[in-house]
C-alpha cells in the first residue's frame, strides 16, 4: 500500500518534509510537555485524564477528520475498554499494563461488531453508533449480568493502583495515538481516506479499497477509545458504569477535536489542553456550566468556524502571505 | 392474559409514542435534519407542565393548549437563527446533526441549572386517576389519558397536513424542495413553521411523558430522541402515517419485552433502530429516503 | 479482427418499477472507440454505473477480455482495467491535482504513464499543486480523465467530456481521446454532440428508455427513422 514511487517533483518533496517535521513536533511537544509537566503541576490524575482526552480527541480526528464519519457513540468504545481491561485484570489476573491492551482489544471488538453500520450515510451512522453506545451501556449495567460485570454497582481496581505506572501508561498511550495520526496524515492511507471522504465512488474508481481503508481507520479509532477507557478506569480506580459509559465523554472528545480543528495533528491536542484545562481550572463542582459552555461552543463552532482553531491559523497565514505577495509585487 | 395486556397497553402507549416521534419526523421530512434536541423539547414540555401546574394551578392537559402556540413561535425563530447559515455548508447533514447535538447539550445544561437534577413528577390527581379495568386486567389511568390526548392531537396534525393550504405546501416541500420552490412555495417559511410545529408536538408529548414515564428530569432527552428516532426510521423516514403504525408496533414490542424480560426491555429501541437501518433501511413503508 | 476487450450480454437493470436498462448487449474491441448515444434518461449513465460496479445488474453478464466478471467492487474493477469519467466531475476537492492522480497511480500494478506524463496529457501541469476544488469545470473533467488514465484502463468510459466546450476545445479533446486508442485500449464515448462523435467513433449504439434501438455506423444512425424520431423529440424540446 505504501510503496514509494519517486513521482513527486523536488519542490513538493521539500514541502512535504516540512509538514512532516511540523507534525512530528506536534507529537514531541505534548509528550515532552506532559513528561515534565508533572514536576510543575502536581495534579497527576488531572494530567492523566487530559492525556486520555488528547488521545480521544485524536480518535475522533481519525474517524471524523479523515473519513467524515462521526461516532456520537464513541463513549461506548471507551466504556467497553474500561470494562475489558478491568475484567482481564480482575478475572484473568493479567498485570494492569497488559490489561490496558485488553481494553484496546475490547474497543476493537466492539468496533468490528459495528462495522456493518458503515453501510449507512454519515448522519445515520452517527445516530446508529449513539444507539449502539447506549445499548452496550445498558447491557453492561444490567443487573442480570451482575456476576460478570457487577451490573450497576461498578468495578474496583484499587488492588492494582500504581500512580507511576498509570502516568507512564497514559503518556505512552498518548504518544502512540499522536504517532498514529501523523502516520495516517502523511501516508497514502491518509490520502486514500481523504479521497473517500470527498467522494467514495471516485475513490473506488481510483482503485482505493474503500471498505478496507475505512474499516482500518475505524479500528484505529476504536482501539484508541478502548485503551483510553482502560487507562481512565485504572486511574479512577472505582467507577460505575455511568462514569465510563457517559455520553459526555463523546461530547468532550468531539468538542475538543472540533475546537482545535480536525484533519491536523496540532488541532485536537491544542483544543483538549485549552478546553480541558479551562474545565479543570474553573472547577468540577458544577459540570452543568461546562455542558452549557461546550454546548454553546459546538453551536458557535458549527455556525462560524467549522474548521476550528487550526482553520483560523491557516486562514490567517494565507492572509499574511497574500499581503506579502501583494507588497512584493 | 399477559399477552392481551401487552397488546392493549402497547397500543395505548403507541399512540403516545406517535405524538412523541411525529415532530421529529416532520422536521426530518421537511429539512432533512435530524433534530437531536427533539428529546430535550419533550423534556422541556414536561417541566413546562410542572411549572404551570404548581405556579398557576393549570391542569396539565390545558397546559398543552398554552404551550403549543408558544413553542411554534419559538421554533419558528430558532429556525431562522440556526439553519439558513448552515444551508450552504458542504456537509450540511452531518454539520446540522452536530449543531443540534450542541443545542441539546445547552438545553440539558440550562434545564439542570434551572430545574435541578432531580426528577419531578405531577400528582396523579391532576388528571383522572381511576385505573381502568378491561378483560380482567387493570391499566393505569394515565395511559388512557395519554392515549386519549395523543389521538385527537394527532388527528388535528393530520388535518393540518392534509386539509390545509400550509399543510399541502409542507408536503410539497417534503416531496421535493426544489420543485416546491419552482411552483412558488416559500420553502424557508414552510420549513420554519414546520420546525415550530415539530417542537410543539414534542412539547405536547412532554406533558404526557411526565405521567407515562412517572416524572421528568433534565437528562432524559437523549434516550427520548433515540426512541423517537428508532420509531421514525422503523415507520419510514418522512412518512407521517408510518410513524403512527411504527409507534404502535414499537409500543407493543416494548410492552411484551417489559412483561417477559423486564430487565432487558430498555434495549428495544436500540435494537429497533440499528436493526431497521441494517436490515430494512427504508423502513416499514419504504419511501425512497436514502440512508445508505 | 482486433481482440475483444469488453462484452455485455443482455444487461438489465430495474429500479423498482423503472426499467433503466433492458437486455443491452454489445462488445468493443481494442483500438476502437464506440459511441453511446441517447436522450437524457435513456440509460447511458446507468449502463456505465453497472459496468463500473456501482450497480449490480438484475440480469446479464459482463466479460473483460473474455473472462466473465462476477459481482465485483468498483475498486477491483478499476484495478482490473475498467474505468470512467463522470458527467459531473467528482475530483477530490480538498486534495491537490497531483494528489488526485497519485492516489490512482498508487493502485496501478503494471506499467503506464508517469505522473508527469498524465499531467501533461490532460494539460494540468501548471495546476499540479493547486486544490482540485479550485479548478474550473473543464479542468475538473480533464482531472477526472487523468485519474482514470493513471490506472491504465483497458476500457474507458468517457461521460460527456465535450459538454460546455467551444469548437476549438472540442477538436482538441477529440484528438486527445483518439490518441488514447493506441496500445489496444477501447473507448466508450457518451456524447450528445454528433459533430464531436463523428470525429471520434466508428460505430454507435443508440439507447432509448433503456433499450438499444440502433447499432451501427454513425452516419446510418442519423438516417434511421426511429433514431430520428427519438432525437427530434428531444432536440426539438
Amino acid at each position: 500500500m505504501l510503496e514509494s514511487r519517486s513521482v513527486e517533483k523536488p519542490a513538493a518533496g521539500v514541502f512535504r518534509r516540512k509538514t512532516l517535521l511540523l507534525d512530528l513536533l506536534a507529537v514531541a511537544v505534548p509528550v515532552v510537555g506532559f513528561a515534565f509537566g508533572i514536576n510543575i503541576f502536581a495534579n497527576e490524575l488531572l494530567l492523566v485524564y487530559m492525556m486520555v482526552y488528547v488521545a480521544l480527541a485524536h480518535g475522533i480526528n481519525i474517524s471524523y477528520g479523515f473519513t467524515g464519519y462521526l461516532p456520537f457513540g464513541y463513549f461506548g468504545f471507551f466504556g467497553a475498554g474500561a470494562y475489558g481491561a478491568t475484567l482481564a485484570i480482575l478475572d484473568l489476573h493479567v498485570p494492569a499494563l497488559i490489561g490496558m491492551l485488553f481494553g484496546g482489544v475490547a474497543g476493537v471488538l466492539f468496533g468490528l461488531l459495528l462495522l456493518p453500520l458503515f453501510r449507512l450515510r454519515g448522519a445515520y451512522f452517527a445516530i446508529a453508533t449513539l444507539a449502539a453506545g447506549e445499548a452496550i451501556a445498558d447491557i453492561v449495567a444490567n443487573p442480570s449480568l451482575q456476576s460478570v460485570t457487577n451490573g450497576p454497582y461498578g468495578e474496583n481496581l484499587a488492588s492494582v493502583y500504581s500512580s507511576g505506572q498509570i502516568y507512564v501508561a497514559a503518556l505512552v498511550f498518548m504518544a502512540l495515538a499522536l504517532l498514529a495520526v501523523v502516520l495516517v496524515k502523511n501516508s497514502r492511507f491518509g490520502l486514500a481516506l481523504r479521497a473517500i471522504k470527498e467522494s467514495e465512488y471516485s475513490a473506488a474508481m481510483a482503485g482505493v479499497n474503500v471498505v478496507r481503508m475505512r474499516s482500518l481507520a475505524w479500528v484505529i479509532a476504536a482501539a484508541i477509545a478502548g485503551v483510553g477507557g482502560a487507562i481512565f478506569g485504572w486511574a479512577t480506580t472505582v467507577f460505575y458504569p455511568s462514569a465510563v459509559f457517559d455520553s459526555a465523554i463523546s461530547v468532550f472528545a468531539i468538542v475538543f477535536a472540533l475546537f482545535g480543528g480536525t484533519g491536523s495533528v496540532w488541532g485536537p491536542t491544542l483544543g483538549t489542553v485549552l478546553l480541558y484545562g479551562l474545565y479543570s481550572a474553573v472547577g468540577l463542582s458544577s459540570p452543568q456550566y461546562f455542558q452549557l459552555i461546550y454546548g454553546l461552543a459546538i453551536v458557535v463552532l458549527v455556525l462560524f468556524a467549522p474548521r476550528g482553531l487550526v482553520g483560523f491559523g491557516r486562514a490567517a497565514g494565507r492572509m499574511i502571505s497574500l499581503r506579502r505577495a501583494g507588497a512584493n509585487g | 392474559m399477559l399477552f392481551e395486556y401487552s397488546i392493549i397497553a402497547g397500543i395505548l402507549l403507541g399512540l403516545f409514542y406517535a405524538l412523541m416521534a411525529m415532530g421529529l419526523n416532520l422536521v426530518f421530512g421537511v429539512q432533512r435534519i435530524i433534530n437531536l434536541a427533539h428529546g430535550d423539547m419533550v423534556m422541556l414540555g414536561g417541566f413546562g407542565a410542572w411549572e404551570l401546574y404548581y405556579g398557576y394551578h393549570l391542569n396539565p392537559v390545558l397546559a398543552i393548549v398554552v404551550m403549543v402556540p408558544i413553542t411554534v413561535v419559538v421554533g419558528y425563530g430558532l429556525y431562522y437563527l440556526l439553519i439558513p447559515r448552515l444551508k450552504s455548508a458542504v456537509d450540511f447533514e452531518t454539520l446540522s446533526l452536530v449543531l443540534f447535538f450542541g443545542v441539546s447539550q445547552v438545553v440539558e445544561a440550562l434545564s439542570a441549572l434551572g430545574f435541578g437534577n432531580n426528577e419531578r413528577s405531577l400528582p396523579v390527581t391532576s388528571i383522572p386517576s381511576q385505573p381502568v379495568h378491561l378483560f380482567g386486567q387493570f391499566y393505569p389511568a394515565d395511559w388512557w389519558v395519554a392515549a386519549g390526548v395523543a389521538l385527537p392531537l394527532l388527528g388535528i396534525f393530520f388535518l393540518y397536513l392534509y386539509r390545509t393550504r400550509l399543510g399541502r405546501e409542507t408536503r410539497a416541500v417534503m416531496a421535493d424542495e426544489h420543485e416546491a420552490v419552482s411552483v412558488g412555495i416559500d420553502a424557508g417559511r414552510v420549513s420554519a413553521i414546520s420546525f415550530g410545529v415539530g417542537l410543539a408536538l414534542a412539547a405536547a408529548a412532554g406533558v404526557l411523558a411526565v405521567f407515562v414515564f412517572g416524572g421528568v428530569d433534565p437528562s432524559e432527552g437523549v434516550s427520548i430522541t433515540i426512541t423517537a428516532f428508532a420509531i421514525i426510521v422503523f415507520g419510514s423516514l418522512g412518512n407521517p402515517l408510518g410513524t403512527v403504525v411504527g409507534s404502535i408496533l414499537f409500543g407493543v414490542a416494548y410492552q411484551l419485552a417489559q412483561v417477559y424480560t423486564p430487565s432487558w426491555s430498555n434495549l428495544v429501541p436500540y435494537i429497533l433502530v440499528i436493526g431497521t437501518m441494517l436490515l430494512r433501511p427504508q423502513g416499514l413503508f419504504g419511501r425512497r429516503t436514502r440512508v445508505a | 479482427m482486433a481482440d475483444e476487450i469488453l462484452r455485455l450480454e443482455g444487461i438489465s437493470k430495474h429500479f423498482g418499477g423503472l426499467h433503466a436498462l433492458q437486455e443491452v448487449s454489445f462488445s468493443v474491441v481494442g483500438g476502437e472507440a464506440l459511441g453511446l448515444v441517447g436522450p437524457n434518461g435513456s440509460g447511458k449513465t446507468t449502463l456505465i454505473n453497472v459496468v463500473c460496479g456501482l450497480y449490480t445488474p438484475n440480469s446479464g453478464s459482463i466479460y473483460l477480455e473474455g473472462t466473465k466478471l462476477g459481482k465485483m467492487n468498483p475498486h477491483r474493477l478499476a484495478r482490473a482495467g475498467i474505468n470512467r469519467t463522470f458527467q459531473v466531475p467528482q475530483p477530490f476537492g480538498s486534495l491537490t491535482v497531483r494528489e488526485n492522480i497519485e492516489i490512482a497511480l498508487s493502485h496501478r500494478s503494471g506499467e503506464g504513464m508517469s505522473l508527469d506524463d498524465i499531467l501533461d496529457f490532460v494539460n494540468l501541469g501548471k495546476w499540479a499543486g493547486q486544490e482540485a476544488g479550485s479548478l474550473n469545470a473543464a479542468q475538473q473533467k480533464r482531472l477526472d480523465l487523468g485519474r482514470a488514465l493513471a490506472l491504465n484502463p483497458k476500457v474507458l468510459f468517457v461521460d460527456e467530456l465535450g459538454a460546455g466546450l467551444n469548437p476549438v476545445e472540442l477538436a482538441e479533446v477529440a484528438v486527445m481521446l483518439r490518441s488514447l486508442l493506441s496500445g489496444g485500449r477501447a473507448l466508450v464515448v457518451v456524447e450528445h454532440l454528433m459533430g464531436f462523435l463523428d470525429k471520434l467513433v466508428d460505430r454507435v449504439i443508440v439507447l432509448n428508455a433503456g433499450r438499444e434501438i440502433f447499432h451501427g455506423a454513425l452516419r446510418s444512425a442519423l438516417d434511421d427513422d426511429e433514431v430520428k424520431r427519438v432525437f427530434l423529440g428531444t432536440v426539438g424540446a
